[in-house]
């Protein structure tokens, strides 16, 4: 059974310092938050966004993914078909690439894409358009209902691969 | 006035002195802790599948990372973590393993989340970190095998009381994390009675992230408002209210026996099996209190002096493991057991409680728990 004393391996000092830092890091990164976005590392434990709802409905927002094909064929696809396996949730990870017309176009993001069709579907796929919608789900019976389409982005992947 | 002060200085190091933390309840730990981490399958190499314009690290030194670090870098962090890992095991270079793995997770991480989402897992990463200054690596541990034989033999007694002010500042980061989630809560209207937040979060993760499992599905047909407001209250009461636990040990452990049932109801209602905290509540169980048989598995002087082949090899066995070769569900079951751990010790507290009031009773608390009640 320890002792309880006073005393510990550091200087008493130290210790007292790295508590205060921990005390003061909180506003510190509430601080950051609040002009930027959550910083990493950080303390920070889920927040879960405030409050989901939207009278009956549990509101959210998803991407609608269409590959279109030379020739005029669509397919929809999922956000996990697109993207490879992640370790994080791949809806965040997806929105980080084409959640903006702007991010979409860069042209890393495009070659990278026009290779992840590719291995998709053995057809030539010219663009892949992506619809953001917010989409309710009613607490009653779990329908789905598109609320509002938020923005759209398009990619356009040429027509030679 | 400067009386005064010294005076609060003076409590407050007694305070972060105080703990009934022991040597061998690190130790154990730290095996345990390093088993996680050996058992956990590639963390960062996913990473490398993407291109460079996906990246945009959060506030912090990752907003410096602006490509994708190559192939080779991302697994060698998946190796180095798995290396440390197999050395935290042996307890053998303890405390160079100990910042290693924090730092090298703290790294790993900090790149898989420049990709847009911040998995709140910190807290396995302070771990390491903070109880390499609880000397974890003094009991259970070739370290202490080695520092015996130099000192003439192994006929040493037990490892010397460990500081307890680490233990103290991992409770208090905790808590402090909880915080930070009970805030935009309460700021954002969880309480107010209008509205049922946790009752949204669940149908989005139901419907979105595909979460169905356990009562999801039964979960979604409960409609009755006082359930899920209460809910929403019991969620913010015990995110903002665990700091201050941190002041006793008993009320610490209580606490966060409390906190590993939430995160197994929320395993069962939204299938998240947020494993990285359950496992650093697991820090503060005395896992010495376990009488366990004395395992031998190779001889001591080996150990001591060839440590490290066993250390690297079992690293890399970990590394370059075939990807099939895991635990199914591992963070879902490590809630599960956070949940049956946290069960057994409530019930026996409040055994305690009923006990105390009969005259001349017996406490049934081990002197663990003795030692945390009176702190």
């Amino acid at each position: 059974m320890p002792t309880p004393t006073a005393r510990a391996d550091a200087p008493i000092k130290a210790v007292r310092l790295v508590f205060a830092l921990a005390v003061l890091a909180l506003p510190a990164q509430v601080a950051i938050r609040h002009v930027a976005s959550e910083p990493y590392p950080g303390l920070y434990q889920p927040s879960f966004g405030g409050v989901p709802l939207a009278g009956r409905e549990a509101v959210t927002t998803e991407a609608e993914v269409t590959l279109e094909f030379a020739g005029g064929a669509t397919r929809a696809v999922g956000v996990e078909e697109v993207l490879p396996p992640t370790r994080v949730l791949p809806r965040f990870v997806f929105t980080r690439g084409f959640g903006t017309q702007e991010r979409a176009d860069d042209p890393r993001t495009v070659a990278w894409l026009r290779e992840r069709v590719a291995a998709l579907d053995e057809r030539t796929a010219t663009a892949v358009d992506v619809r953001w919608q917010r989409v309710g789900y009613s607490l009653d019976d779990g329908s789905r209902r598109v609320v509002e389409e938020t923005s759209h982005v398009r990619v356009d992947l040429g027509a030679a691969r | 006035m400067n009386g005064a002060v010294n005076g609060a200085w003076s409590a407050f190091d007694r305070w972060v002195a105080r703990g009934p933390f022991t040597a061998t309840d690190l130790g154990r730990y730290r095996v345990l802790f390093a088993l996680l981490l050996l058992l956990t399958p590639s963390r960062y190499a996913w990473a490398g599948q993407f291109p460079d314009s996906f990246v945009n690290g959060p506030p912090g030194p990752f907003m410096l990372l602006r490509a994708v670090p190559p192939r080779e870098v991302l697994l060698g962090l998946d190796v180095l973590v798995l290396l440390a890992a197999g050395f935290l095991l042996l307890g053998l270079f303890t405390r160079t393993a100990s910042v290693v793995a924090g730092l090298t997770m703290l790294t790993g991480n900090g790149i898989s989340y420049s990709f847009g989402k911040i998995d709140h897992s910190i807290f396995l990463v302070l771990v390491p970190l903070v109880l390499v200054f609880a000397r974890w690596g003094d009991a259970v541990s070739v370290d202490s095998l080695r520092r015996r034989y130099r000192q003439g033999g192994p006929a040493a007694g037990p490892a010397a009381a460990p500081p307890q002010w680490p233990l103290r500042l991992l409770a208090l980061l905790v808590g402090l994390g909880f915080l930070t989630a009970a805030a935009p809560k309460l700021l954002s209207g969880w309480l107010s009675p209008a509205t049922q937040a946790v009752q949204g979060v669940m149908h989005t993760q139901y419907h979105v992230n595909g979460r169905t499992e356990f009562l999801a599905g039964t979960l979604l047909d409960v409609r009755s408002a006082l359930f899920w407001e209460s809910v929403d209250v019991a969620t913010v009461l015990l995110e903002g209210l665990l700091v201050l636990a941190v002041l006793n040990w008993r009320a610490w452990r209580i606490g966060i026996a409390v906190a590993s049932l939430f995160h197994f109801g929320v395993l069962l209602m939204m299938n998240i099996g947020f494993a990285a905290n359950v496992f650093t509540y697991a820090a503060f169980v005395a896992w010495g209190s376990l009488r366990l048989p004395a395992v031998r598995v190779l001889p001591r002087r080996w150990l001591a002096r060839y440590g490290w082949t066993v250390a690297v090899a079992v690293g890399l066995f970990a590394a370059f493991r075939p990807e099939e070769w895991v635990v199914p569900r591992q963070g879902q079951l490590i809630v599960v057991l956070g949940a049956l751990v946290s069960t057994w010790y409530l019930l026996r507290q409040v055994r305690v409680l009923l006990r105390r009031g009969r005259p001349g009773a017996r406490s049934p608390q081990p002197a663990h728990d003795e030692a945390a009640a009176a702190r």
